[in-house]
């Protein structure tokens, strides 16, 4: 008896569990698969990052860092591998450097790529979860020129999604729009009001244009746009800023006045429509072939320079600005009295026939371009028509006049930017490689000089002695599995350089006498 | 003669004991329709389809032990005999690591006059002969070591110099199957190159056949990777999309998709054991489990969710089965876990 009382007790607590089970399973809804963007209304791309119900992280995602979750694809599975450094189809190196490796850019000096030329990273932009030396990075930190004045851009965390937008953007490489370059800084819209007039800054009267593009057919999008924590709408009725196609009449229409009525267009607006930027390889001429299946675009020229400012905004300001800007950073008699902001031409001492060529500023006298700029800045920030405010070529309290001797004077003198590269082929990254790797199909058109001229974005390989001055990310890395440099001061700290040392200097301005051949620094 | 009722001893004993049975009865009813329903939602064989599952098919693996440590381990193989484990590693030396069935190590094998940037072992197989045929990125070719990791030979396409192979399987018959993901981008006089697509190779390096092509549909390829071969020939490919499956001919026959919470959404590895498919859905943290038998696979069941801990996953990248042990490439833990089935 007790035996049946047993079994019947055990059946049925089997089948409690069975029905248990039953309902404990039952599956809960979600998207999967599929990589970025070009996402439909029955997308199932969703579920290989997020996570409607289970997700661990910020954002829906199913993952503790951005870093290992991106390179669970862009670690060696798909082409673009930014732990390597390479694009493993092709062995070319990836635009950007590597996390980990990357290629030696010294080997490409002379115009053949050489397999297998890659080494462990000297610097990287250390993203939150980065192994360095073994150890996980915090990611966290301050980018050089942002928190010496003015609004800083940090402290804060560095991932992936600070300069890529994974959902797809209107740029090259999935680099993020202009309205949301600022993940790094969320809703800080003076700060991306004063990029978004930097980039302005930088158009020209004569095509091609540099550094700008806005296609208000995507300002829909973004539309109503809020600056400053007003609702504004973009008027529509105005076209082009900074112009679509070089060459086109608008291209460099004056910003508009601030309108009497609401809704009306305030320029911060600007930025929530589509600046498109690329790298500085292709700050000119990336055309969108239609053999890669996308819709082609005409040229589009871009502000990688002020995209890096988003950050490093102390690099944007103008060379000699001390000099040009009073106190308040308001523009000095002999400022405006300049023809162009970087007068002349000049040319690079002949090195090697890679070097060869002339280097033209991009900003060739272009007063009206000055004009409408300073146009524009009487409306800076959001003050209203009329009231004068700090001139925002140089962010404020960048540049101070008597500041020779303090921190706020950290971009006092820079390199110019902006240059057009005419004549034989730029002596600087990639130009030996001949084709755009982004698949444009297009012979080479680097012409313009930026940030991305000198340094990666991602890491670099190159050797770096004596020491560099090292912080904010671009912390040294060691070879995998080395003990970690300090986080100041290792030799070895390339600071995202190009090529070893200051081989970026002299591969361009090559001093000494007849034209001989730069000897890549042996590894 | 006088009958003397008699009372039974026990007045309550058999109808306690028809209750007993009918209590009995009732939750044997119970049991059978809680499995039931159960086989419905998990999508266990029906009635009808073959009984490839085993008995154990329904029990839920369980965590065994982690057998050793990698650096970021992206491939896992391991031999006939189940007395040899193969991990091809993603960090450190990039090597590929050689254990014993106890996770003592055994070597590092690596291509002679290579070094760790030079090289990136990724996915690995082992045929019958014992042989290990590691699919090396960078230096576009096949390594081939003996069992205790010698390196042997490599295997290369004749006709592509730029041959870009990542993932490797091999039947029972020794036919090797290599997964190659390449893009080169059009260049102004020439159009761009795009070979998605899975090889055949003999042992002598010929290929026999060459199939897939890219693409975002259901029959294409995009971005294959790892790869594993069935009993009955059929070749899985995990790629980013899913889990394609072809005839050995290169016939597209179905696919593991995408469907929620059963569903592959990146699959990272897919082995081949016991009748069963072993995915690991990398981004999800976990391994899925097909029935291997149907021409619609229907999950079994699923194990691991995300962590640092014993039978947790952070990215699981390569499986491999051998008996009734589970080997899995714990990618992120930088470990090699092992379960039972």
């Amino acid at each position: 008896m007790k035996r049946f009382k047993l079994l019947g007790m055990v059946i049925a607590t089997v089948a409690l569990i069975a029905i248990g089970l039953t309902a404990w399973a039952t599956p809960t809804a979600s998207a999967n698969g599929g990589p970025h963007g070009n996402f439909t209304l029955t997308t199932s791309g969703c579920g290989g990052c997020h996570r409607a119900h289970t997700a661990v992280s910020p954002y829906l995602i199913k993952a503790e860092n951005e870093y290992e979750l991106c390179t669970s694809c862009h670690g060696g599975v798909v082409s673009t591998d930014v732990v390597h450094g390479q694009y493993l189809s092709t062995g070319a190196p990836l635009n950007g450097g590597g996390f980990e490796m990357a290629v030696r850019m010294s080997d490409f000096i002379a115009g053949t790529p050489v397999a297998g030329a890659v080494g462990p990273v000297t610097s990287s932009h250390t993203v939150a979860d980065l192994p360095v030396g073994g150890v996980p990075a915090s990611g966290s930190g301050s980018p050089w020129g942002s928190t010496t004045s003015g609004v800083a851009t940090g402290p804060g965390t560095l991932e992936c999604t600070s300069c890529h937008n994974p959902h797809g953007s209107t740029n090259y490489r999935i680099l993020r729009d202009a309205s949301t370059t600022a993940k790094w800084i969320p809703e800080n819209a003076d700060l991306l009001n004063w990029v978004s007039y930097q980039v302005l800054a930088t158009t020209d009267d004569n095509p091609p244009v540099y550094g700008f593009n806005l296609d208000t057919s995507n300002c829909p999008a973004y539309a109503p746009a809020v600056i400053g924590g007003t609702a504004v709408a973009v008027n529509t009725a105005v076209s082009s800023y900074g112009g679509g196609t070089p060459g086109v009449a608008d291209v460099n229409t004056p910003i508009p006045a601030i309108g009497a009525g609401t809704p009306t267009v305030r320029a911060g607006a600007y930025i929530r429509c589509k600046a498109r930027y690329t790298s500085g390889v292709f700050a000119y001429a990336a055309t969108t072939p239609a053999a890669r299946g996308a819709t082609a675009v005409p040229n589009v020229l871009k502000g990688m320079n002020a995209f890096c400012a988003t950050c490093h905004k102390s690099y944007l300001t103008i060379t000699n600005s001390a000099q040009y800007f009073n106190s308040q950073n308001t523009p000095t008699a002999e400022f405006l009295a300049l023809p162009t902001r970087v007068p002349g031409t000049f040319t690079v001492p002949q090195l090697t026939a890679v070097a060869q060529g002339t280097f033209v500023p991009t900003l060739t006298p272009a007063p009206s371009s000055l004009q409408a700029y300073q146009t524009a800045i009487a409306q800076w920030p959001t003050a209203g028509p009329g009231t004068p405010q700090p001139y925002p070529y140089i962010y404020p309290g960048t540049q101070q006049l008597d500041a020779s001797k303090s921190l706020d004077n950290i971009a006092r003198y820079r390199h110019a930017v902006d240059r057009t590269h005419t004549g034989g082929k730029q002596p600087l990254r990639f130009a030996a490689l001949g084709n755009d790797p982004n698949g444009g199909g297009q012979p080479l058109a680097y012409a313009a000089f930026g940030c991305l001229s000198c340094h990666f974005a991602h890491g670099s390989a190159a050797a770096a002695t004596p020491a560099a001055l090292t912080g904010g990310f671009a912390v040294a890395t060691p070879t995998p599995g080395g003990t970690p440099f300090a986080a100041d001061g290792p030799a070895g700290d390339s600071s995202l350089l190009f090529y070893s040392n200051r081989g970026v200097c002299i591969t361009c301005h090559q001093t000494l006498g007849a034209p001989k051949t730069v000897t890549p620094t042996a590894y | 003669m006088t009958y003397i009722e008699q009372q039974p001893p026990y007045p309550d004993r058999d109808r306690r004991r028809r209750l007993a049975l009918l209590g009995a009865l009732f939750a044997l009813f119970l049991a059978a329709l809680g499995v039931f329903m159960l086989m419905i939602r998990q999508g266990a064989p029906r009635v009808g389809l073959p009984d490839v599952l085993g008995a154990s098919s329904k029990v839920k693996p369980t965590f065994e032990r982690t057998l050793a440590a990698a650096g970021r381990p992206w491939g896992v193989a391991v031999s006939p005999d189940g007395k040899r484990l193969y991990v091809s590693e993603g960090a450190g030396a990039y090597a590929v690591k050689v254990f014993d069935r106890d996770g003592s190590s055994i070597a590092d094998a690596t291509p002679p006059n290579t070094n760790e940037y030079g090289r990136l072992p990724m996915g690995l197989a082992v045929a019958p002969s014992g042989l290990v045929y590691v699919a090396d990125r960078k230096l576009r070719q096949v390594d081939i070591y003996d069992a205790d990791g010698a390196f042997k030979d490599v295997l290369r396409h004749a006709g592509v110099d730029d041959w870009a192979p990542i993932g490797v399987a091999v039947d029972s018959s020794g036919l090797i199957y290599v997964s190659e993901a390449y893009e080169l981008p059009a260049a102004q006089d020439k159009p761009g190159v795009e070979r998605h697509r899975i090889y055949e190779m003999q042992p002598d390096g010929s290929i026999v056949r060459t199939f897939g092509e890219k693409g975002g549909t259901e029959n294409t390829l995009m971005y294959p990777n790892q790869l594993a071969v069935d009993g009955q020939s059929r070749v899985w490919v995990a790629d980013t999309t899913g889990v394609k499956v072809f005839q050995q001919d290169g016939t597209y026959l179905f696919r593991l998709r995408g469907e929620g919470d059963d569903g592959v959404t990146l699959p990272g590895g897919v082995a081949y054991g016991d009748g069963k498919i072993f995915v690991s859905d990398v981004t999800n943290h976990r391994v899925l489990v097909f029935d291997a038998g149907a021409d619609a696979p229907k999950l079994v069941t699923q194990f691991g969710d995300l962590g640092f801990g014993k039978g947790q996953f952070r990215y699981p990248a390569g499986i491999a089965v051998s008996g009734s042990r589970i080997y899995i490439a714990n990618r992120e833990n930088g470990r090699i876990d092992t379960w039972t089935h």
